[in-house]
């Protein structure tokens, strides 16, 4: 592979978009970073670095191109990482993440949202490694399968021997909405230390039908219980996106069901 | 004349027949109780007016303001002006309260309810069965205590206004104070909307409350008996039997089979501990 470029970080206006492909990045201390992305290329491949009390938000709408996406972060005291990945793309997608909490009070979290659909097959993986103590990740992973779609979501935090009162957290939620689509959830805790707070869920189901009856018996048609239903697992994301992604998202889930 | 005219209507439930030719008639502005014991097809006899696609009419007719409702999507016919108060409302993930409420609100209007509006209207119907309106911006249902869901459920009735609203056990789960909330509403609704109800409830004390002019007795899937308050007072005092004597019918005990997979972890434990023995 060719050797990476490297980009130091101070604040929020050194960031060059386009920078953020194939490179490594390093987050200068103290600095608070926060970086939207709509990817117009295929693949991303990152190496990051989250200096001490640095910070860095990395929120990505994905409408169309991003095929591949890989980062692999190294995060250092009391420095803090949030991914917010929503995916709308029509086509095959496969993410995957590291984040090693090295430093003491590092903390992360990675949250993503993902609309399959006309056969694609996506695939999300998640891996924190605790090493510090006092370090905190949480996955959260929503996802609405349809049209023979597929998807995959796996989360991996390991909180080894040294990483005392650490904590991990990791929730995946998928919506099938015919019986062809399928999708796959992993909420893997590896724990080697005794002090520490885990909790994981995975809840993967079709459509509940009762649940569409109760929305019906309101006066929704079933195309508005399917929607509300839909956007229940892909709109919270938005949250974290600025005023005209939120828009954008919306008009996304608005027409896509 | 809005009117709800049910003939001959049989229903059926995985192939089992629940109600055996149900004859019923609801004027418009009419308070009605519907009495009787537990699992002889009150609670089939609303999701089959409803329309829940669980139930199939194998017979038999409803028509509401003398619209065929057997032909009507489940939608259609809440627009036509009928409401449902589930007795276990569900709880549904990810879809927020107000969320639900204004795409209810929307569906049955052609222009979109502005979002002002729709916000005062919420507030006051928030007031009016006192739920905190914070709780608005929670998922529908997630979470709330068996009085909060009970009184959401008549939020919705004030919200969405209907000519004819069913409440299955509306009072059960409701404490003294939630009770005279409940009521209270649906009387101002009664009153102030001419909204007609059909009830079922199996205490007294919400009937006192409502009012109902007109009941309704069904045994074994059948409209046994009609009625006023008197009736109600009896079967409160006396039961159901002398009902079944008077007729001379028997009434159908509950099938009390226990549900195949309700067994807890624990209790799963204590039966392999049996079965080993």
């Amino acid at each position: 592979m060719d050797k990476k470029e490297i980009f130091e970080i101070f604040e929020n206006k050194d960031f060059d978009k386009s920078s953020f492909k194939n490179s490594q990045i390093i987050i200068k201390e103290n600095s608070v970073v926060e970086l939207n992305l709509k990817p117009t290329e295929e693949e991303i491949c990152v190496d990051l670095e989250v200096e001490k009390y640095a910070s860095f938000k990395l929120v990505i709408l994905n409408e169309k191109s991003l095929k591949n996406f890989k980062i692999t972060a190294n995060l250092h005291s009391n420095s803090e990482f949030y991914i917010y990945f929503a995916d709308f793309s029509l086509n095959n997608l496969d993410v995957e993440t590291t984040i090693n909490l090295v430093g003491d009070y590092a903390s992360s979290k990675v949250e993503f949202a993902s609309l399959v659909k006309n056969e694609d097959k996506k695939k999300f993986v998640v891996n924190f490694e605790h090493i510090g103590k006092n370090t905190s990740s949480d996955f959260k992973g929503f996802g609405v399968v349809q049209n023979k779609g597929n998807l995959v979501a796996r989360g991996d935090s390991h909180i080894t021997k040294p990483s005392v009162k650490s904590s991990a957290s990791q929730l995946i939620k998928v919506i099938l909405f015919d019986k062809e689509s399928k999708s796959t959830g992993y909420p893997i805790l590896r724990i080697d230390c005794d002090d520490i707070k885990a909790n994981h869920g995975c809840a993967i189901g079709t459509v509940n039908p009762d649940h569409i009856f109760y929305l019906l018996s309101r006066g929704l048609n079933l195309n508005e219980a399917r929607k509300l239903i839909t956007a229940g697992y892909l709109l919270p994301i938005a949250e974290n996106f600025k005023e005209n992604e939120k828009n954008t998202i919306e008009e996304i889930v608005e027409r896509s069901i | 004349m809005k009117k709800l005219v049910i003939k001959d209507l049989h229903v059926e439930v995985e192939n089992k027949e629940i109600l055996k030719g149900v004859n019923l008639e609801i004027n418009e502005h009419e308070m009605v109780a519907l009495l009787g014991p537990n699992g002889h097809g009150k609670s089939t006899l609303f999701a089959a007016i409803m329309g829940n696609p669980h139930y199939k009419v194998t017979s038999g007719s409803i028509f509401y303001n003398d619209v065929d409702v057997l032909s009507l999507t489940v939608d259609e016919r809440s627009k036509l002006g009928l409401f449902l108060a589930f007795q276990n409302p569900y709880e549904i993930p990810g879809v927020v309260s107000a969320d639900f409420y204004k795409s209810a609100l929307n569906a049955r209007s052609d222009t979109k309810v502005s979002l002002y509006k729709f916000y005062k209207q919420l507030e006051n119907a928030c007031a009016e069965v006192k739920i905190p309106f914070e709780m608005v911006n929670r998922m529908l249902n997630e979470g709330f205590s068996g009085g909060e869901k009970k009184r959401n459920e008549i939020l919705q009735m004030i919200l969405l206004n209907p000519s004819l609203a069913m409440l299955d056990e509306i009072d059960s789960g409701l404490d003294v104070d939630a009770i005279n909330v409940v009521s209270e509403q649906i009387r101002k609704q009664f009153e102030t909307q001419n909204t007609s109800f059909l009830v079922i409830s199996h205490y007294a004390r919400l009937f006192t409350l409502i009012k109902p002019t007109k009941a309704y007795v069904m045994i074994n899937g059948r409209i046994v008996k009609e009625g006023n308050e008197e009736l109600i007072s009896k079967i409160d005092k006396d039961g159901y039997e002398w009902i079944g004597e008077e007729l001379g019918i028997s009434v159908e005990k509950e099938d009390t089979a226990m549900n195949k997979v309700s067994i807890g972890v624990c209790g799963t434990k204590e039966a392999i501990k049996k079965a080993n023995k």
